[in-house]
């Protein structure tokens, strides 16, 4: 029985010649080219020569950038950096919320002038009425740097509780799509 | 033979590897540069951050995106500038490509 395996494996190998190993790496080459074409250059690049990759979908996400970008005025998002200042009073927890549509992004820093605060960074559905929220990010720090996009419709954003004996101040800067914001 | 294999595998791998990690993925472009330094001028009016420059006064919060320039680009560093007119002074950023702050100072001798 192994004999046999040991034929057959031989026989693979001398079946193997330069020429058809030569024809399989032109296979693969003319394979990558097409799939470069097709699917990584639209999905990656939102370049699509052959139109493949509108018809496969994978051209959505770019198109749905180009959108947003050209068509500012038709909602009240906004695209600039704005700095905001939130105190949290001692002993007390703090709303800040922005109003979100769904997919609209925000890309945020925050640091606080001294002591670490808890917080929970959220969004909560519009009209929901049952209480319902979605933590994306619960930690106790005295700074985060990060980016979010909106799950649905609502309102998102931080949850900060002050537990020291002091008030402590927090810098929001923000920069994204959001029609408003304010403390909750 | 398995050399020639070795190698296609290799080179396929080494190719795939950029395909899905995206090469340029944390290079910033110019504008994000200023974008960065816009940000940290603004901490910096609130707090200070350990840079030669302390904490910056009021005056520094409104400073407009115009008085942001990118002072050079080179050596895989980007400098950039920011001029406040209410004071006359000057402070210089140079930041990685990838927009690490590595100094701060208002003599732009990094």
């Amino acid at each position: 029985m192994q004999q046999t395996n040991t034929q057959a494996v031989n026989t693979q190998e001398v079946t193997l010649t330069n020429s058809k190993l030569l024809k399989y790496t032109i296979f693969s080459f003319v394979f990558a080219v097409i799939t470069l074409i097709t699917v990584i250059l639209p999905a990656e690049y939102n370049i699509d020569p052959t139109g493949m990759g509108n018809k496969l979908g994978l051209t959505v996400f770019n198109n749905a950038q180009a959108t947003t970008s050209t068509e500012p005025s038709t909602t009240t998002s906004k695209a600039t950096t704005e700095t905001i200042e939130v105190v949290v009073p001692a002993g007390r927890g703090v709303e800040y919320k922005f109003t979100m549509e769904q997919y609209q992004k925000l890309t945020y820093e925050w640091i606080t002038d001294g002591s670490v605060l808890y917080f929970d960074l959220h969004g909560e559905p519009k009209g929901d009425t049952t209480g319902y929220f979605e933590s994306y990010a619960i930690a106790t720090s005295d700074e985060m740097k990060g980016s979010f996009t909106a799950p649905f419709e609502g309102s998102h954003g931080w949850y900060w509780k002050n537990t020291s004996d002091a008030p402590v101040k927090v810098q929001l800067i923000v920069n994204g799509e959001y029609v408003e914001h304010g403390l909750k | 033979m398995k050399n020639l294999i070795v190698m296609l595998f290799v080179g396929l791998m080494l190719n795939t590897g950029i395909a899905f990690a995206h090469g340029d993925h944390k290079m910033i472009s110019a504008k994000d540069a200023i974008q960065v330094a816009i940000k940290v001028t603004q901490k910096l009016t609130f707090k200070d951050l350990g840079y030669k420059v302390g904490k910056l006064d009021e005056s520094w919060k409104a400073l407009t995106t115009e008085e942001f320039k990118l002072y050079a680009a080179q050596d895989n560093r980007y400098k950039v500038s920011a001029f406040n007119k209410d004071n006359n002074k000057v402070i210089y950023f140079l930041m990685t490509m990838s927009g690490e702050l590595l100094q701060l100072n208002s003599e732009a001798k990094f």
